[in-house]
């Protein structure tokens, strides 16, 4: 019975043990499982707070991650020349920099880099500081130089790429390109006008990054590629450019001027082919030259023109038709004008002249003859109309409208309707001027000027389309202006004749104000002229600030243009008016 | 006492197939997690080395592109026009003078065909003869005389 007793007493024990250790198992396993759960329930919380909470009601599903921005940038498009010659595109130099803590043979690395870097070993070594998680150690490298470092394949050093615009023409229509300042923002020129086109976009990916900001590598919205800018093709071309600042650069230097500006124009679609001013700059440097050279002179100076705005007097009077080409009046050397005594350039009277002699001799008291018989109102409506004190409309950065004293305004004077007959006490810029004179080459239309030809991107090109403005005069009176113009420069501009051609041009000698009197020495020498007269391919403006070896246009102006005009007959292949017209005939 | 042992056994039998079922559950459930978690991180492995390799594609286009660039604006400056005068120059060529178009008989574009002249470039650097003897077969003859004496004398030292 004992023994059963005790075998009993044992089992019960034995139950009572297994029982107990189930009972602790149980206890253990529910407390592990209420710990998992407590963290689960942690985990389910963040993450509604993550994704609900911070993601949904703050408006942002997708916050960007600290540390992880890390922008694509877009390649800004190039500017190309009428012929497919590249005048901007992009380079890139590059940021050299280290993760000195990453680099485990630091002196290895110095030494490598030391040659190519052109910095010492010692200097290196002293910036690849092992307790520093970052180091510069050379900005704006060469590509060449990049590629060298590329090649070693070093752990923890970087190259970062900068972009750098390049002009490869140099100081080649640095006025007309504008630059790319260090902000990578276009200013001045064209890159200043189209500085959202060229740019692009750039993309910063929506991808997910680590709490610690390093990017996962799993990203799925990345592929969103940055859009490049688009490309610029111009109607300019570089062999007249290039023709035109050599003479333009020469003439200046000749003559002993301060400067000078000279634009070569389609007239028919008031397209540029060339536009130069000097002194320029390299916008390759733009930070070494002064600020005054970045503006650009054909758009953003206005002068007081002189005699060739005596075109734009005489177009209005042919218009009007108060005056005939072969009207004459009797020119006493002198005419008064709201108090004022306009007088002619030679200072003679030249007896009875007809209206071309009017333009041969450049007679001051001519036209105002004219713009009085005109009267105000006509007068001025006829500035207008050939867009004086008005923006052309071209597609440059800077453009300025020119000033034109109206009847009513304050500061306008009777005697103005006089002296602003030939373009004195009206300013315009060189551009104005020419686009006017280009509307008499055009049959009358004022053309809107142009750079850019066409705009190409990814999605198709944009051609511009020549622009009518208005139809400043009749096709007539731009007809009868035109033959004038011709018989003017055989008659007084001899020195812009080209044999062979038939020009029509006027020449101008202008003063130039000094406060509230005009500069008893210097003056602004100008020709504007276009070829062949009977159906014009290109018209040219020269303008040379102050020179100091002859102050007259005729003898400075009109040669250069002769001398454009001269290469101009070759490469626009146009052939001497006598085999033209005999083709025609044929 | 037996019904006691008996019962003891049937609970021992019952909670060795209660943990046998619950071992076998969670094995499953395990292995079963297991597996998803395998597919799913074998599954992020490829993404995540495609997509390391996409990156690596794109920085060597990347680097290609500035290379191009570079190459590119290289070219561009090796044809501007003040440098090809240079080297034109150096290579023996003149500025062009005085340019004559001229009328070739039969030629398509000519004025007898009926169209424009050509320009032919090779008049450009072709010698004027002295004004006023181009008339008289003599003075052509003269004309021709000198121009030779003229080339002869250009190539002596």
């Amino acid at each position: 019975m004992i023994t059963r007793g005790r075998i009993a007493s044992k089992s019960n024990n034995e139950e009572d043990e297994n029982s107990g250790s189930k009972e602790r198992a149980f206890r253990r396993l529910a407390f592990l499982i209420a710990i998992l759960t407590g963290l689960v329930l942690v985990i389910a919380v963040r993450l509604f707070y993550l994704q609900i909470v911070q993601g949904f009601f703050s408006g942002n599903p997708q916050p960007t991650p600290p540390n992880y921005a890390p922008e694509v940038a877009s390649h800004r498009g190039l500017i190309i020349d009428d012929s497919g010659y590249v005048l901007v595109l992009n380079t890139f130099e590059y940021d050299v920099s280290a993760a000195p803590n990453s680099i485990t043979n630091t002196q290895c690395v110095a030494s490598h880099l030391s040659p190519i870097l052109g910095v010492s070993p010692g200097e290196l070594v002293s910036l690849l500081d092992p307790e520093k998680p970052y180091a510069l150690l050379k900005k704006r490298v060469s590509q060449e130089v990049a590629e060298a470092i590329f090649l070693l394949k070093f752990r923890g050093i970087y190259l970062e790429p900068r972009l750098r615009r390049k002009y490869p023409g140099g100081a080649l229509a640095a006025h007309l390109l504008g630059f790319v300042n260090l902000d990578c923002k276009g200013s001045y020129g064209l890159e200043g006008y189209y500085d959202s086109l060229l740019r692009g976009a750039s993309t910063i990916p929506e991808g997910k990054a680590y709490s610690w900001g390093e990017a996962v590598p799993v990203v799925f919205h990345q592929l969103a590629l940055p859009q490049d800018g688009t490309h610029l093709v111009l109607t300019l071309d570089r062999n007249i450019q290039y023709l035109v600042e050599r003479e333009l650069a020469k003439a200046v230097a000749d003559y002993r001027a301060d400067s000078g500006t000279i634009i070569v124009m389609d007239p028919k679609t008031g397209a540029i082919l060339a536009m130069a001013s000097f002194p320029s700059y390299d916008p390759n440097r733009y930070y070494e030259a002064p600020m005054e050279l970045y503006i650009n002179p054909a758009v953003s100076d206005q002068y007081e023109p002189g005699s060739v705005f005596k075109i734009i007097t005489m177009a209005a009077g042919l218009d009007a038709g108060i005056i005939t080409p072969d009207s004459t009046f009797y020119d006493s050397g002198t005419i008064e004008v709201g108090g004022a005594v306009i007088k002619n350039p030679d200072r003679r009277a030249h007896g009875l002249a007809t209206m071309t002699d009017i333009l041969a001799h450049s007679l001051n008291v001519g036209v105002a003859y004219i713009s009085t018989s005109l009267g105000e109102e006509k007068f001025y409506a006829y500035l207008k109309r050939f867009g004086c004190g008005d923006y052309t409309g071209i597609d440059l950065d800077g453009e300025v409208a020119g000033t034109i004293k109206e009847p009513g305004s304050r500061d306008w004077y009777k005697s103005d309707l006089g002296t602003n007959s030939f373009g004195q006490g009206v300013a315009v810029t060189p551009l104005q001027m020419i686009t006017a004179v280009a509307a008499v080459a055009n049959g009358g239309s004022l053309m809107k000027p142009y750079v850019v030809e066409r705009i190409v991107d990814d999605r198709g090109v944009i051609v511009t389309q020549p622009t009518v403005v208005r139809q400043a005069v009749s096709t007539q009176t731009a007809e009868q202006l035109t033959d004038m113009l011709v018989e003017a420069v055989e008659r007084g501009t001899e020195l812009a004749m080209v044999p062979g051609y038939d020009v029509a041009g006027k020449t101008g000698t202008a003063q130039i104000p000094v406060g509230d009197y005009y500069d008893p020495e210097l003056t602004i020498a100008s020709f504007v002229g276009y070829a062949p007269a009977d159906d014009p391919r290109f018209i040219v403006l020269v303008k040379i600030d102050k020179p100091r070896l002859d102050p007259w246009g005729a003898e400075v102006a009109a040669p250069v243009f002769r001398t454009i005009a001269e290469r101009l007959f070759v490469l626009l292949d146009i052939p001497p008016d006598n085999i033209r017209l005999a083709s025609l005939v044929d | 006492m037996a019904g006691s042992q008996k019962r003891s056994w049937r609970l021992e039998k019952g909670s060795w197939r209660l943990e046998a079922r619950t071992t076998a559950g969670v094995l499953l459930v395990l292995t079963l997690l297991g597996l998803l978690s395998w597919l799913c991180l074998a599954q992020a492995s490829k993404v995540s080395t495609v997509r390391y390799h996409i990156g690596e594609k794109e920085a060597e286009r990347e680097r290609l592109q500035r290379g191009n660039a570079e190459l590119l604006a290289e070219v561009m400056e090796r044809l501007n026009v003040s440098h090809l005068e240079n080297m034109a120059l150096e290579s023996g060529y003149v500025p062009a003078g005085e340019l004559r178009y001229l009328d070739v008989p039969g030629y398509p574009g000519g004025v007898s065909g009926g169209g424009l002249a050509v320009a032919t470039k090779d008049a450009v650097v072709a010698p004027e003869e002295p004004r006023g003897l181009g008339g008289s077969g003599v003075a052509r003859w003269w004309g021709k005389v000198l121009s030779q004496f003229v080339a002869w004398a250009g190539t002596q030292p």
